[in-house]
C-alpha cells in the first residue's frame, strides 16, 4: 500500500512539475535555452518512475518490510516534531538560552530520559552551544 | 615538491595544527558513536568553520572525515554496531574476533590498517590527480554532461534493494535542484514568489536535515533509548581486549588483503556516487575471493578485517581525487566538502590545480597529518572508546538536534535555512522509514545543476543536435558507461530469475 501511495505521490509531483515548467517564460531562440526544458525531462522521469512504483505495489511486491510504526514511538516522534516546530516558531522571540533549555529538556523527556539528568544535560548543552556559536563563531543568536 | 613543502609549512603552523587535532578528536568521537556519520559531522561543522582561515577550517573538516571513518570500526568491533556506514563490513570479522577474546587485536588492526589505507589513498591522489586534472581540462560541455550523467547513473549502485526507489529519490533531488534561478537565463524558477527561494534551496541545511535530523527521528522509532540493555552490553565486550599489535607473521599473511583492500578502496572512492561503505564491502568480498582461507571470512578472519579497514580509508584518497580533479563528489562527504571549498572561494575542478595549487597541497598536507594523528592516538582512544559509547542516546540525539538547527541558521543567519533543515529531516526520516536510499538525492542535488547547464550548453553549440554527445570520444565513453550502469542490474536480475 505504501508503495502505491508513494508511486501516486511521485506521479502527481511529476505532473505538477511539468505544469509549472510549461508556465515558465519562453520567447527565446532555441528550445534548449528554454528554462522549462530540463524540468520537463525531470518531470517525465518522475511520472514514469512513480507509475512503475505504484504498479509494483499493486502487483503486491512490496520493497519495504518494517511494518507499521509502533504507536507509542510514533506518538513520541510526533511530539518531538511538534516541539521542533514550536521551537522554530518561537525562534527570535524571547531568549535563546531559555528557549533552547526548555526545548532540549522536553526533547529528552520525550526520548524517555529521566528528569534530573535531562535538566542537567540540557543546561550544559544549551550553554556550550551558546558559547560555541556566539563567542567562538560570532553568530548572533537572539 | 616545492609547493608541497610550502604547504607543509603552512599546515604545521600551531593554529592550524590545533584545529586539525580538534577535528581529528571530534572525528574519533563522532565515528565511535553509532548513528553519527562522517557526512553528518562534516555537514554540521561546515558552517562553524566558515569564520576560520581556510587551512584551519579545512583542518577541522579533514580531521573529522579521516578520523570518523577509522573510528567507526571501534563500535563495530566492540558492539557489532557500525559507528558509521563505512564500518558495516568491519562487523563481519571484527565482532567475531572480539567474541573470541581478540578485541584488542581487532582494534589494533583497525588503527594500523586504516592508516595504511589512508596513506595509500593519498599517494594515489598525488600520482593520479594531476594527470586526471590535465585530462579533464580538455572537457567541453558535452563531456561534462556525459560525466555528470555517469555520476548520476551511480544512483543505481547506491539504490540498495530497489532500483526504482533509488531513481525516485534521485529525481526528487533533481527536482529540488531546479528551484532558484535558471542557470542559463537567470529566470526565477519554482520559487513560488519567495525571495528566500530565489537563490535556490541551500544545499548544506538540506544535507544537515536529511543526515542529522533524519537520523535522530529514525533512530527514535527504530532503536529507542533502553538504558539497561546498553550498559550491560558494553561491560561484557570491554572485559577482555588482549594485545593490540599484529606480529610479523600476521603482517605478512595479511599483506595481500591489505593491497586488495587499498586498491579497491581507491577505485571505488574515485567513482562518483559511491563511498567508503561500498568500498569496504567490496574490499572484503574481493579479498575473500582471492584468499586461500575463504572459510574463515565472517568468523573472525584477520585478513577480512584488514581488507575492510584498508578499503574504507583508502576510499578517501580516491574520492578526493575525483572531487578535486573533476569537481565531482566521489561520495557524500566530498559532496559536502565541495560546499566548504566554495565557501573559501575555491571551485574544485581542473582549473583548481592550475590556479590554486597551494590549496591542493594544503589539503594533501592536512590529509597526511590527520592520518598520522589518528595513528598516534588511535590505540589509546580505542581502549577508552567504551566510555564514549556509554553516552546516553537522549543526550546524543538532543545534541545533534540543536547543533543541526543552530548550525543551519549560522550558515547565512537565516531562519529559512533552519526550516529547510527541519523539512530535510522529515524527508530523511520518511526515506529511511520506507527504505528509499538517501544517497541518490545527494548525488542529484550536487550533479543536477551541472548536468542541466552542460546539457543545454552542448545542445546550443550543436544547434539542438543530440549527436554531439555520441560523436565526441570521451562523451561517448561516459554515455556507454552510463548505459551499462543502468542496464547491468536489469541484466543480472533477469539472469537470476532464469536460474531460479
Amino acid at each position: 500500500m505504501a508503495d502505491i501511495l508513494f508511486g501516486v505521490f511521485t506521479v502527481v509531483l511529476g505532473i505538477v512539475l511539468y505544469w509549472g515548467a510549461n508556465r515558465l517564460p519562453t520567447g527565446v531562440l532555441t528550445f534548449a535555452l528554454n528554462p522549462g526544458f530540463f524540468p520537463k525531462i525531470v518531470a517525465a522521469g518522475l511520472i514514469i518512475l512513480g507509475a512503475i512504483l505504484a504498479y509494483q505495489g499493486w502487483k503486491s511486491k512490496p520493497t519495504y518490510g518494517e511494518g507499521k510504526l509502533n504507536k507509542e514511538l510514533g506518538l513520541r516522534l510526533g511530539a518531538l516534531l511538534g516541539l521542533v516546530f514550536l521551537y522554530l516558531i518561537l525562534w527570535g522571540r524571547g531568549s535563546f538560552l531559555l528557549n533552547t533549555l526548555v526545548f532540549l529538556f522536553f526533547s529528552q523527556l520525550i526520548m524517555k530520559y529521566r528528569v534530573l539528568p535531562s535538566l542537567l544535560s540540557s543546561t550544559i548543552i544549551t550553554f556550550l552551544t551558546w558559547i560555541l556559536f556566539t563567542q567562538a563563531f560570532k553568530v548572533h543568536l537572539f | 615538491m616545492q609547493d608541497l613543502l610550502v604547504a607543509f609549512q603552512q599546515v604545521l603552523q600551531p593554529g592550524v595544527l590545533l584545529y586539525l587535532i580538534l577535528g581529528t578528536t571530534l572525528g574519533l568521537v563522532v565515528g565511535t558513536l553509532p548513528g553519527l556519520t562522517a557526512t553528518m559531522a562534516v555537514a554540521i561543522l561546515t558552517p562553524l568553520t566558515f569564520w576560520l582561515p581556510p587551512a584551519s577550517g579545512l583542518g577541522v573538516l579533514i580531521g573529522v572525515w579521516n578520523a570518523a571513518i577509522f573510528s567507526g570500526g571501534i563500535s563495530a568491533i566492540l558492539l557489532n554496531i557500525p559507528g558509521t556506514p563505512a564500518s558495516i563490513a568491519s562487523t563481519f570479522d571484527g565482532y567475531p574476533m572480539a567474541k573470541k577474546g581478540q578485541a584488542g587485536l581487532a582494534l589494533g588492526i583497525n588503527v594500523l590498517y586504516s592508516f595504511i589505507g589512508g596513506i595509500f589513498g593519498i599517494v594515489v591522489f598525488l600520482v593520479a590527480a594531476f594527470p586526471l586534472a590535465r585530462f579533464a581540462l580538455s572537457f567541453g560541455p558535452a563531456e561534462y554532461f556525459a560525466l555528470g550523467l555517469f555520476g548520476l547513473s551511480m544512483m543505481v549502485a547506491v539504490s540498495g534493494t530497489s532500483m526504482v526507489k533509488g531513481l525516485i529519490t534521485g529525481f526528487i533531488g533533481l527536482a529540488l535542484s531546479l528551484v532558484g534561478l535558471d542557470p542559463m537565463l537567470a529566470t526565477p524558477r519554482f520559487n513560488f514568489g519567495s525571495t528566500d527561494l530565489i537563490t535556490g534551496l541551500s544545499f548544506i541545511p538540506l544535507m544537515i536535515g536529511i543526515f542529522g535530523l533524519g537520523e535522530v527521528f529514525y533512530q527514535m522509532t527504530t532503536a529507542p533509548y533502553q538504558p539497561q540493555e546498553e550498559s550491560g552490553k558494553k561491560r561484557e565486550t570491554l572485559s577482555s581486549l588482549g594485545r593490540m599489535l599484529v606480529n610479523a607473521k600476521e603482517f605478512i599473511q595479511t599483506l595481500p588483503a591489505a593491497i586488495i583492500g587499498s586498491v579497491t578502496g581507491v577505485i571505488i572512492g574515485a567513482i562518483p556516487g559511491t563511498g567508503a561503505d561500498i568500498a569496504s564491502l567490496l574490499g572484503w568480498e574481493f579479498s575473500r575471493r582471492a584468499s586461500k582461507r575463504k572459510e574463515e571470512y565472517g568468523k573472525g578472519s584477520i585478513e577480512g578485517l584488514v581488507a575492510t579497514c584498508t578499503a574504507n580509508n583508502a576510499c578517501l584518497g580516491g574520492a578526493l581525487t575525483t572531487m578535486m580533479a573533476l569537481g565531482i563528489p566521489g561520495d557524500a562527504v566530498t559532496a559536502v566538502l565541495i560546499g566548504s571549498f566554495m565557501m573559501y572561494g575555491v571551485q574544485p575542478g581542473p582549473a583548481m590545480f592550475r590556479d590554486r595549487s597551494d590549496f591542493v597541497f594544503t589539503v594533501i598536507g592536512l590529509m597526511i597529518l590527520a592520518n598520522l594523528f589518528f595513528l598516534a592516538t588511535g590505540f589509546i582512544f580505542s581502549r577508552f572508546a567504551g566510555g564514549f559509547i556509554l553516552l546516553p542516546k537522549p543526550i546524543m540525539w538532543s545534541t545533534i538536534l540543536i547543533l543541526s538547527l543552530v548550525g543551519s541558521f549560522s550558515l547565512n543567519n537565516r531562519l529559512f535555512d533552519v526550516w529547510v533543515a527541519f523539512l530535510g529531516g522529515i524527508l530523511g526520516f520518511l526515506f529511511r522509514r520506507y527504505q528509499f536510499p538517501i544517497g541518490p538525492i545527494i548525488l542529484a542535488l550536487i550533479l543536477g545543476p551541472m548536468v542541466e547547464r552542460n546539457f543545454r550548453t552542448a545542445l546550443i553549440i550543436s544547434h539542438g543536435n543530440p549527436a554531439i554527445f555520441l560523436t565526441r570520444p570521451i562523451s561517448l565513453i561516459f554515455i556507454i558507461g552510463t548505459v551499462l550502469a543502468l542496464a547491468s542490474p536489469l541484466f543480472l536480475y533477469r539472469k537470476k530469475e532464469k536460474k531460479e
